[in-house]
């Protein structure tokens, strides 16, 4: 028993880098524009399309990632740009944002659904061999999976506090309207920050069919709701945040799983978001008071 | 055929009762219920599991709890109690004060958990497979219908259910309690300085759309005869939405016409279509165009089809029978430029029109209107009324003229109500409260004196009203307020003056209750207020004003001022069920008399966002003054006010503190400062710099240090 | 006075709808095709049903349409999608049987829909080939539902006896927790506990999740001789291939659901064509018998390989779709029989056509039977899944064949367990 729990350690850990990964790219978007995007979810299942298709035209594997990444990015700056804007300039509040990324959701979705003829695909990517230290095994592509995501939260860490560009950034989130008359590219910015998040949501697409292996339409919005109770947990625009609560959720899920639960494995993990908001809510949404702004 | 009818009409009726539960939460109480779908289910199991019988014998392929073999109308009535029962465990925690988009992931998060548990926990409700077998109910007695007749009788039965639920949230969304609710809808910290419990109507709302919500869910599974998780994926929370958008938020009908449309003919109507592509295509396709649906509602028609009614108050008023309180101080600010002997002239004649005109209007009224209805509902006909009726010349009614001279005003009303007062009697004798009642401010309506000369003596004791003792406000790591001291008495206007950041504002949150006080104490009148929330601090007389004005968007001005007058005793559920219509005639008394003294009547019926800033900013004072506050605190009232308003506000300021109420107003232009405080408080940094008369402060070398610094 | 109105319109409304559209709804009509409705989920998460469907579907209607139909009309095939939900599932049905006028016979419901449908399609006097395994339709009171395929339990019993056979005594399970797949758990759970075999490990897997590695974990320190599973496919293939990378992988053993593309396909993937070729059997429903029926049925088979989901070799020999092929094929020849499309006038018939008797012509194809019909004589139909036995319960359930599955080629029987064995089981 007590090596289960510590073999789900290692489980624990790779399932957060996939988590974090998405959770780093929303929480990316959301601190800075506010808008709670739920076809995040869409796009990460089109990220793993684009790469299905790459497999299908029997390009090498370097060039599926690079499929994955570009249609999540430019999905998700197109939508920005133009149905996201167009609302928040409509003067759509916190709420109404969300409605539309919803409706969104639903058009990605289903619209991937009737193209992909509601099947099923086989995703094949190589495993690479498993290795085994002492306690813990992992397949080589695992540990590039961990080493792919600590360096993404490594280079947005080094953007965020290194370059002027984050810096921006870190001010355009805290303070809209002071930002703007500061001489800050707002704009500038916001396609920034779409094209990021997009190229990680496409990013976590391919990971996470890389791990399972099957691809259908639902793989985004299945997995959304883990990478959007990481984000909320870690608090909004926090990447450090999100990192943190998607190594919790990882090992709280795989450790649930190994003491019998597998059934119940992400129900607990939402079950910590619930019992967090149940009882300390300030500290995910501290600034009840300020009102949010919409910032596309 | 008659088979596929009847089962459309049974789901229309359950889909409108799905609907109607959403409004309730999301349209009137602002919750964004991701979770809808949940609470159908909570119902349907509860139905099920004690219809069912126990699960062994017969049913020993199945496992679930309890397993009793209740007849019918009982299994109903136990659904209803499981969707109001898994509300307040799941509004427990998620009704909480946070953002509205964050409400909604965590309610949908929160479906998830819930569908995970069932789907697991076997031995509940049978886990992924569902219970089967549901007995349909009275088919005992029934047995003589044919399976086609029994389809009609349920689809009639739902009907009936569907009128009767429309009937009660009809009469609730028409109520005291649903305007309050719409308030703390639109602006919740606003709704807790007028008295109302924004957590406590919420719940209300998201049980009673629970309870709603789990009748449906009855009706449902007894209908189906099984219930699955598959019956209620969270993609049906989605189609609700949808019909609730399209429909009209915030109108029964209006859902009710969407459920029509969406669930209706949207997803029916594909289903006739020719198979095209592969089997399947078209429902997906169908669900790619919800999504457009949903997108061009949102920025074509946001508010829906048939939008959520606005409250005519003057169409309400002709409705009810004629008033005594007298129309000429309306008619007098109409004529405010013409000179006073003529307007006394014209205020002995216009009464005699507008009552006739109100007389004629009342036999048109249904005879069975209440009679308790508020006297000066009627008013505000007679002044629509002088259009028509050969009233004197009169200015057009401009809200922003300045009352005529005060004693025509004084003279005006005394003379024309002993004449009104006479004829009236034959119409209704009961229950019109007089104007010179002790409300507190009957005497200003009928007193409308010189703002600087006090007008009758004030009945409340001289003494200190709010006493603030050595208060300390830490907002993290800082100290916005340090160890502040203040005294206001009754009848005091006190200046809070400061350069920005020195905490003036965050005193003020302090105060009215909207920010935890460090240390220190908040006495009012002898109470320690400083652990209650901002709406008990309402009730016992502390009202606050926010730096941005803070009207109900969604509400008519009249409702903004008329949910302030009612708000703890009128707007209480059990009330609002029962009628509640004497308190809502006193209300609505008052209500007329502001809006009268602010010559605010035309706008009576416009929503709090089609004003002005300045004229949000008067309702809002009026709201202040429909509870009769015993201290107010206004927090930079004149911002974003044009310059005659400014003026206008500061009368109304002096007026309000020679009736006995102690204010504390926080403002920069210190123009308005030296002409209506009796004595300023100099802040900086967060604590007191001096305490002395406008003059002398600015005098001092303290302030422009302080300002400076 | 105003409220009252709108209850009495809304109850008046509704009583008038009931007034102008209420029918006799007759079944089957004297001329034109006869409809047959296959009541399946083309969507939704069973959607997977639809595959199965179809493999029964086109053979038996091309069987029957070729032989020259029903009574001189041709066979036409109206497919009913479920949803995957059971208020979808109602108004489709209600719907299909109010726009077709000449539907005689039902091929479903299914597992979702049953509940609601069997009621509604009893009293319309339609028969049924119901393909719902659940318990509750051994003992059914419905007259005019029919079940040859096994209940669900039954097929678990059948996998514990395979078991048992290969000499195993610890096992493990693996199910999903979606609808389908749960409904085998018991039967598996029991049948392993009747016939002694150790039970070691249990695990439940919510579909649709990134990663299932403690479970497998978990379930390889239990160290079981083999897996008993069912599941969805991707469930299946994270599961598996993560089992496989944590290093070992035991004889699988599929149930009766297990045995699609959409399930192989993504294994395969997952633990290999190799591992999958050595360890992957599944114990699937349908007598595997050598007679006359099962090259008749390969052969429609190949006839409609166009509408039917590739590679074909899938369906031929499926124990599967031979019950269902069969069902259909019994239900044409009740019609034939009975002289009418009528539910009501050939749902006797059933029974007459498939039970033994003596001077019965032993058939084993469409074409066969109408014509011994035809001659005059009373016959008994056995078909690709072996003879058919109702019992006073409607249901009949014959032998199982334990199978395994090269790639692009039919199933392999490798064993039978009859079910005389299971039902000892059951005691």
């Amino acid at each position: 028993m007590g090596e289960l729990a510590v073999q789900a350690i290692g489980f624990g850990i790779v399932t957060a880098a996939l988590i974090a990964i998405g959770a780093m790219g929303f929480t990316l978007q959301f601190g800075l524009t506010n808008v709670l995007n739920i076809s995040y979810g869409g796009v990460m299942t089109a990220g793993a399309f684009a790469a299905l298709i790459a497999e299908e035209w029997h390009l090498p594997v370097a060039i599926a990632v690079v499929f994955a990444i570009a249609t999540g990015a430019l999905l998700t700056w197109l939508l920005g740009r133009t149905l996201f804007a167009f609302y928040a300039r409509r003067g759509a509040g916190l709420f109404e944002m969300v409605m539309v990324t919803l409706a969104v959701s639903l058009i990605l979705q289903y619209g991937i659904d009737a193209a992909a003829r509601e099947q099923i695909y086989r995703f094949s990517f190589p495993q690479g061999t498993s290795l085994h230290w002492g306690w813990f095994t992992v397949t080589v592509t695992q540990l590039a999976l961990v080493a792919v995501a600590a360096a993404v939260f490594a280079g947005i860490e080094m953007l965020l506090r290194r370059t002027r560009l984050g810096k921006a950034l870190r001010a355009m989130a805290d303070q809209p309207r002071l930002a703007r008359t500061c001489g800050i590219p707002t704009g500038k910015i916001v396609n920034v920050v779409w094209l990021i998040s997009g190229a990680l949501a496409g990013l976590t697409g391919l990971a996470y069919v890389i791990n399972s292996l099957t691809i259908d339409a639902s793989v985004g919005t299945e997995f959304l709701p883990l990478v959007l109770a990481a984000a909320i947990l870690g608090r909004a625009g926090s990447t450090r945040g999100a990192v943190l609560a998607a190594l919790l959720l990882g090992l709280v899920t795989e450790e649930v799983s190994a003491l019998g639960g597998a059934a119940y494995a992400t129900v607990a993990g939402f079950g910590i978001l619930a019992i967090v908001l149940a009882t300390r809510p300030a500290a995910l949404a501290g600034q009840a008071a300020a009102k949010p702004e919409i910032t596309v | 055929m008659s088979f596929y009818l009847s089962t459309l009409a049974v789901y229309f009726f359950i889909d409108v009762l799905l609907a109607y539960a959403l409004n309730m939460q999301f349209g009137w109480g602002g919750v964004p219920n991701f979770a809808l779908i949940m609470f159908q289910a909570a119902g349907a199991y509860a139905a099920a599991v004690v219809s069912l019988g126990p699960d062994t014998g017969i049913n020993s392929f199945q496992s679930y709890v309890f397993g009793a073999s209740w007849p019918f109308p009982l299994p109903l009535l136990v659904a209803v109690a499981a969707g109001g029962v898994l509300a307040v465990v799941v509004g427990a925690f998620s009704l909480r004060r946070i953002r509205r988009d964050y409400q909604a992931a965590i309610l949908l998060i929160v479906s998830l958990v819930v569908t995970g548990l069932v789907v697991n926990m076997v031995g509940l409700v049978n886990g992924s497979n569902g219970l089967t077998g549901v007995p349909r109910p009275l088919s005992g007695v029934l047995s003589g219908l044919t399976y086609d007749g029994y389809q009609w009788v349920y689809a009639a039965w739902c009907a009936v259910v569907a009128a009767g639920v429309y009937l009660v949230v009809a009469r609730l969304g028409r109520s005291a309690w649903g305007r309050a609710l719409r308030a703390v809808r639109d602006h919740e910290d606003a709704a807790a300085t007028i008295g109302l419990n924004p957590a406590g109507l919420r719940m209300q709302a998201f049980v009673l759309g629970g309870m709603i919500a789990g009748l449906s869910g009855g009706l449902l599974v007894e209908f189906l005869a099984a219930w699955s998780p598959a019956a209620w994926g969270y993609a049906e929370t989605f189609a609700v939405f949808t019909a609730v958008i399209l429909g009209g938020v915030g109108n029964n009908w209006g859902v009710a016409l969407g459920t029509l449309l969406v669930q209706v003919i949207f997803l029916q109507v594909p289903t006739f279509l020719p198979q095209v592509g592969y089997t399947g295509l078209i429902d997906a396709l169908q669900w790619v165009l919800i999504g457009v649906l949903w997108l061009a509602c949102l920025a074509i028609r946001p508010r829906g089809l048939i939008p959520e009614r606005r409250y005519r108050a003057a169409t309400a008023a002709a409705r009810a029978a004629p008033a005594t309180t007298p129309t000429p101080p309306r008619t007098q600010s109409a004529t405010a430029s013409t000179p006073s002997a003529p307007t006394t002239a014209a205020t002995a004649t216009t009464p005699t029109p507008p009552r006739t005109q109100s007389a004629s209007a009342a036999p048109a009224a249904p005879a069975t209107a209440p009679t308790s209805q508020a006297a000066s509902n009627a008013t505000p006909a007679a002044p629509a009324a002088p259009t028509a009726a050969p009233a004197p010349p009169a200015a057009p009614a401009a809200p922003h003229a300045h009352p005529a001279s005060p004693d025509d005003e004084v003279k005006g009303p005394q003379a024309s109500q002993d004449e009104v007062k006479g004829p009236q009697a034959s119409h209704d004798e009961v229950r019109w409260p007089q104007p010179s009642t002790a409300r507190r401010f009957g005497a200003v309506s009928s007193d409308r004196a010189n703002p600087r000369t006090p007008a009758a003596p004030p009945d409340t004791p001289h003494g200190v009203v709010l006493d603030v003792r050595r208060v300390c406000v830490r907002f993290g790591g800082v100290e916005a307020v340090r160890d502040v001291s203040l005294q206001v008495s009754a009848g005091e206007v006190v200046g809070l003056i400061g350069p920005n950041g020195a905490g003036k504002s965050s005193l003020l949150g302090a105060l009215g209750g909207q920010s935890a006080v460090a240390a220190g104490r908040v006495l009012l009148a002898g109470h320690d207020v400083t652990a209650l929330p901002p709406h008990r601090r309402a009730r016992l007389g502390l009202v606050r004003t926010f730096q941005h004005t803070s009207t109900f968007d969604g509400l008519t001005v009249f409702e903004n001022l008329l949910v302030a007058g009612l708000s703890a005793r009128g707007a209480r559920l059990r009330d609002s069920l029962a009628g509640g219509q004497r308190q809502r005639a006193e209300a609505a008394a008052a209500v007329w008399d502001h809006l009268r003294e602010f010559d605010m009547v035309p706008v009576a019926d416009s929503y709090g966002a089609e004003l002005s800033g300045g004229q949000r900013r008067l309702v809002e004072i009026m709201r202040c003054l429909m509870q009769s506050p015993r201290v107010l605190l206004l927090d930079e009232p004149m911002v974003g006010v044009a310059p005659h308003l400014v003026r206008r506000i500061s009368e109304d300021c002096a007026r309000i503190s020679a009736s006995g109420v102690a204010i504390v107003i926080v403002e920069h232009a210190l123009e308005v400062v030296e002409a209506v405080c009796d004595r300023v408080v100099v802040m900086a940094s967060g604590g007191v710099v001096t305490e002395a008369g406008y003059a002398e402060a600015m005098s001092s070398g303290a302030v422009r240090e302080a300002y400076l610094a | 006075m105003k409220k009252s109105i709108h209850l009495a319109l809304a109850v008046s409304g509704v009583l008038t709808l009931a007034a102008c559209a209420s029918s006799g709804s007759g079944s089957g009509s004297s001329s034109g095709p006869v409809g047959l409705v296959q009541v399946a989920a083309y969507t939704g998460d069973q959607a997977f049903e639809a595959q199965f469907a179809d493999s029964i579907d086109f053979p038996a209607l091309y069987a029957v349409n070729k032989a020259g139909g029903i009574l001189g009309r041709q066979v036409s095939l109206i497919q009913m999608d479920t949803r995957s939900d059971p208020a979808d599932a109602l108004l489709a049905m209600d719907k299909t049987l109010a726009t077709n006028s000449d539907v005689s016979g039902i091929l479903g419901p299914d597992s979702t829909s049953a509940a609601t449908l069997v009621p509604l399609l009893n009293s319309k006097k339609l028969p049924m080939m119901i393909a719902a395994g659940e318990a509750a339709y051994d003992r059914s009171a419905y007259s005019y539902l029919w079940r040859d395929v096994p209940p669900d339990p039954a097929n678990g019993e059948a996998i514990a006896l395979w078991a048992k056979r290969q000499g195993y005594t610890r096992v493990a399970t693996v199910f999903g927790t979606d609808p389908g797949s749960q409904g085998d758990l018991p039967g598996v759970v029991t049948g392993v506990k009747a016939v002694g075999i150790s039970l070691v490990d249990q695990e439940n897997l919510t579909p649709d999740q990134p990663s299932y590695r403690s479970a497998a974990q978990r379930l390889l320190a239990a160290k079981p001789q083999a897996i008993i599973t069912e599941s969805d496919g991707p469930t299946a293939a994270t599961f598996f291939g993560e089992l496989t990378q944590l290093g070992s992988i035991v004889p699988i053993i599929g149930t009766s659901g297990t045995p699609s593309t959409s399930y192989f396909t993504p294994l395969r993937g997952a633990i290999g064509d190799a591992n999958f070729n050595k360890y992957f059997r599944a114990v699937v429903v349908g007598n595997p018998v050598a007679n006359p029926a099962v090259p008749a049925f390969n052969a429609a088979v190949l006839a409609v390989q166009g509408k039917l989901a590739k590679p074909v070799s899938q369906w031929e020999n499926n124990s599967f779709s031979e019950s269902g092929y069969d069902a259909v094929i019994v239900l044409a020849l009740a019609m034939d029989a009975a002289k009418s499309t009528d539910g009501s006038v050939y749902n006797t018939y059933i029974m007459q056509v498939t039970a033994p008797g003596p001077g019965k012509q032993v058939v084993y194809t469409y074409a066969a039977g109408m014509a011994a019909l035809a001659a005059g004589h009373q016959i008994q139909y056995i078909g690709a899944s072996g003879p058919i036995l109702f019992n006073a319960f409607h249901n009949s359930f014959g032998a199982q064949a334990v199978e395994e599955f090269p790639a692009n080629a039919p199933a392999v029987v490798v064993g039978t367990i009859s079910q005389a064995a299971v039902q000892a089981l059951n005691g």
